[in-house]
């Protein structure tokens, strides 16, 4: 029987696991970038991002070009949790096949 | 999380999201310089003249597919080059997914420029390209997705003006019109992105 404490619970949240998997495809993510794939409110999206950040997996960059931008990217603590997190899924999987 | 339903379920929609947040450019800001020198010099009197020498009745043809064979190895170098830089495959699902997406109106293309005679052959090709670039719309930048409707509305204009008139619009050779379209457009295009990616260039860590 797999142990499901494994999973951790940070990332397993429906929202946090959409910032996450948007973190991994590219080097950093605009908040406006964010809120608009996951169609999320300011509010919600500002909770999660901060839960992430306190948690060491999400970086925040802030910035001024032509407007002041604020970006997100992925720790590597972030990323190896993240990936860590995909490999126990992949074994739930396996084991309900088996 | 309690079944292994669950756990696809989870792994499915991790796949969706990272598939629809890929961004694949078909066409890059390079490819689409060299695509627009390769059709200036084959559209130029002394390559018209030597290959008409050499291929009679097939010259255009043969030049046009030149230039389109010149432009893809220089994009496949381009990738190779980006990929070996990021450490990635060189077939990215990004460019599965492109291909799969172009393959049919790059087909269709292939087939009309064959078969048709040549002062249909560059509204053809233009429709055909055209329908391929905004195959790829939904996960390409939106400069595609305008480049794309560029050749489209480009192609059906000279096509119409061709079906009516029996001549190309402004009198063109079909060489003209090639180069106006394929040539031009791809200038413009490359114009229009490679600040950006210098700067998006710039921007990465």
């Amino acid at each position: 029987m797999f142990d499901f404490d494994k999973l951790d619970k940070v990332i397993h949240e429906k929202s946090r696991l959409g910032i996450m998997t948007l973190l991994a495809t590219r080097p950093s993510w605009s908040f406006q970038d964010l809120k608009a794939e996951l169609e999320l409110s300011d509010g919600n999206l500002i909770t999660h991002l901060r839960t992430l950040h306190e948690h060491g997996y999400v970086a925040v960059t802030k910035e001024v070009l032509d407007r002041p931008q604020t970006s997100y990217s992925l720790t590597s603590k972030g990323r190896t949790s993240f990936q860590d997190y995909l490999n126990i899924l992949e074994q739930i999987v396996k084991a309900g096949r088996q | 999380m309690q079944t292994a339903t669950e756990a696809e379920e989870h792994l499915r929609v991790i796949r969706s999201l990272m598939e629809k947040a890929t961004i694949y450019r078909a066409v890059s800001a390079p490819t689409a310089l060299a695509g627009g020198i390769a059709g200036v010099i084959v559209g130029t009197a002394p390559v018209q003249g030597f290959f008409n020498q050499h291929f009679p009745g097939t010259s255009f043809q043969i030049r046009w597919l030149l230039a389109l064979f010149v432009t893809l190895a220089i994009n496949g170098l381009l990738i190779l080059r980006e990929a070996q830089r990021r450490g990635d495959p060189v077939v990215s699902p990004g460019m599965r997914t492109a291909f799969r997406a172009l393959l049919p109106p790059v087909l269709c293309g292939g087939v009309f420029f064959a078969l048709l005679p040549g002062t249909y052959v560059p509204a053809f090709l233009a429709i055909f390209y055209g329908l391929g670039l905004l195959a790829t719309a939904h996960f390409a930048p939106k400069s595609i997705a305008w480049l794309g409707w560029s050749f489209l509305v480009a192609g059906l204009v000279t096509f119409i003006f061709s079906l009516l008139t029996n001549r190309l619009p402004g009198g063109l050779t079909p060489d003209l019109t090639m180069l106006a379209t394929f040539g031009g457009f791809h200038f413009i295009y490359a114009a229009c992105t490679w600040p950006r990616r210098a700067s998006s260039a710039r921007g990465t860590p």
